[in-house]
């Protein structure tokens, strides 16, 4: 397609101020905005890697998309398919959740009990994906079976114990809070599993789900957890199945409100971040901005021209607006290939010491939405500023520049 | 002989400066200029020769009467309608050719037309034919700083006909030039009138010059009286 008459112009004039002037303001713009490009796209990636395997980890393993808590604390086959029948529900297992003290070797610690059914990893893959199971007790896999435990592996590393060892754990009983007894459970370490987040490995025992419920869990303890393909899905259906399951809506909880100020607390840090690497945008338009101006200024005599022989001030902005658009379409593409090539770096590169930040490397994920969001931010702070520097074509005093030649 | 009205002022007044000592350039001014007739406007430097041109031009306006373009009132045209009224009806010539350096001859003649929305194919045709006809043609890849005083006011009269405009406007086109040179782009614009039947509004202070187009007028004291 040939160019237009503004791109010519546009074109010619950049030309001549590469030629006279080098191509110094320019180039340094668009360096510039390609730097604000490049660390936004990095940072944002290492961002998401941390939080996005950190919230992934939490809801795989821990709170799950949807809680539904009868309140009998009974469990119910035929609810419990029910809710697996629904479209968008990737996997219900039934589960508890309490806490208790363990004790081995005369060490103790607190730890949440978890109960799963033995069968919870064939049921949910995406908990069977995160909760690594080591070798076991005469290389036994899989989660306990009754009398049994798998302990946390920083959990058993505190305690001092190995697959094949004994383990007391402290179990309340009794009606009410005046009438609690505590009593201990022997059981034996079936094995290990890691997870890579720590408060998990040090801090969780699974046990069977029926000696958790026999032992260690109330009524209230009792729940199943659904996974679902969308987990943004959670609250929709939480409606649905109350509705279809004539169940109080209470007794469903999604992990939003379970864990909303924490999300809301990651959503802040990476807005503010988002904002403090923006302000490099901001920097780089006052450039552009003062940059176009001095640029139109140049032009005064040519523009009062055209404005004579009857061309629109207004289509005459486009020109050195066109400027501005190509600073920034380079810049964010220079800024997204080597942005992206830093993140891709980060995620495959040893760059941390397990040892000391309990991550086998640093997690880096790259959302191509965040991409396309911070190229077009750039292009439109460049362009932007340009265009706001352009205003000025328009108030050109044609009689007055054609007169003091 | 009659001649349709090309450029009309009705009561047309104007006054320049502060508020506490405007100097009052015209004061209901009524003239106007037939189509295809050549007029020179002789007078004193700041008599208003060249605001009555940019006023004829619709650069300016006047602070009270009309001026008619055409027979077209042009007071009440918004930005868009005046700059195709200029686009179509008016070729500016000025003392200082204003071209723009970053562009080759014919290129300088062919934006005008190009930016009026005429094909780029046509545009350059149309260029390359006037830049013939004022005698560049070899110079039509030629910068602007790479020609003469007078070479450079003759790409600014191709500039002025490319959009093939009814009336010229010619304010000292050969001011800042040689006797030689000055001779060349008379004949010029004299020739245009003479063969394309264009109007002609000339300003100069070369009373020669004046006197060779069809009437000269000098402003005085804001009124037009024969030279």
């Amino acid at each position: 397609m040939t160019p237009g008459p503004l791109t010519f112009l546009a074109r010619r004039y950049l030309k001549s101020r590469r030629k006279h002037r080098g191509v110094g303001a320019p180039l340094l713009s668009l360096l510039g905005l390609a730097v604000g490009v490049l660390t936004l796209n990095a940072v944002l990636a290492v961002m998401n890697g941390f939080q996005l395997t950190f919230i992934e980890s939490l809801l795989e393993l821990s709170s799950s998309h949807l809680r539904w808590t009868p309140s009998d604390g009974q469990p119910s086959a035929d609810q419990g398919a029910l809710i697996g029948r629904q479209a968008g529900v990737r996997a219900v297992v039934p589960s508890t959740e309490g806490q208790t003290l363990i004790t081995a070797a005369g060490n103790r610690r607190g730890a949440v009990l978890r109960g799963f059914p033995s069968d919870a990893l064939a049921r949910d893959k995406g908990l069977a994906a995160h909760l690594a199971l080591n070798p076991g007790f005469k290389g036994a896999r899989g989660l306990p079976a009754r009398g049994e435990v798998l302990l946390g592996i920083e959990l058993a590393r505190g305690l001092g114990v190995i697959p094949g060892d004994h383990v007391e754990l402290t179990a309340l009983s009794g009606a009410s809070f005046s009438l609690l007894k505590p009593h201990l459970v022997d059981m034996t370490v079936k094995g290990t599993f890691s997870t890579g987040y720590y408060e998990i490995d040090a801090g969780w025992v699974v046990a069977n789900l029926d000696d958790a419920r026999e032992a260690f869990a109330g009524p209230s303890d009792f729940f199943y957890a659904v996974k679902l393909d969308d987990g943004n899905a959670d609250r929709v259906l939480a409606d649905r199945l109350a509705a279809l399951m004539n169940r109080p809506r209470a007794e469903f909880t999604t992990w939003r409100d379970y864990n909303t100020a924490f999300f809301g607390a990651l959503r802040t840090e990476k807005a503010v971040m988002m904002v403090l690497v923006g302000l490099i945008f901001f920097v780089v338009g006052v450039n552009i901005y003062f940059g176009q101006k001095r640029a139109v200024a140049e032009h005064r005599e040519d523009l009062a021209l055209w404005a004579a022989v009857g061309v629109r001030p207004h289509r005459l902005r486009g020109v050195f607006a066109l400027e501005g658009l190509i600073v920034g379409v380079g810049a964010a593409a220079l800024g997204t290939v080597v942005g992206l090539a830093v993140a891709w770096g980060f995620g495959s590169l040893d760059l941390l010491s397990s040892d000391a930040f309990y991550l086998p490397a640093l997690p880096a994920r790259v959302l191509p939405h965040e991409v396309v969001l911070v190229g077009l931010a750039c292009i439109a702070a460049s362009t932007g500023a340009a265009w706001l520097a352009s205003a000025g074509v328009t108030r050109i005093p044609v009689a007055e520049v054609l007169r003091s030649e | 002989m009659n001649h349709p009205i090309a450029l009309e002022f009705r009561g047309v007044s104007k006054t320049f400066g502060a508020t506490e000592e405007p100097v009052v350039l015209f004061e209901g001014l009524d003239w106007s200029l037939g189509t295809g007739q050549s007029v020179a406007v002789v007078g004193e430097s700041g008599a208003g020769k060249t605001t009555l041109l940019h006023l004829a031009a619709t650069l300016e306006r006047p602070d009270a009467g009309e001026v008619l373009v055409d027979g077209r009132p042009t007071a009440g045209l918004d930005e868009r309608e005046l700059s195709g009224l200029r686009t179509r009806s008016l070729g500016l010539v000025f003392q200082f050719h204003f071209l723009l350096k970053e562009f080759t001859v014919v290129e300088n003649v062919a934006l005008p037309s190009w930016l009026a929305g005429v094909s780029k194919k046509e545009s350059w045709d149309r260029a390359r034919r006037l830049v013939s006809l004022v005698g560049l043609e070899k110079r039509s890849q030629h910068y602007p700083h790479q020609l003469s005083g007078g070479e450079r006011q003759r790409v600014a009269l191709a500039r002025a006909l490319v959009n093939d405009p009814a009336l010229l406007l010619a304010d000292e086109p050969t001011g800042n030039l040689d006797v030689r040179h000055a001779r060349a782009v008379q004949d010029l614009l004299l020739g245009l009138v003479a063969t394309e039947g264009k109007t002609l509004l000339l300003v100069t202070h070369d009373q020669e010059f004046a006197r060779r187009t069809g009437q000269a007028l000098r402003l005085e004291a804001g009124r037009l009286v024969p030279l």
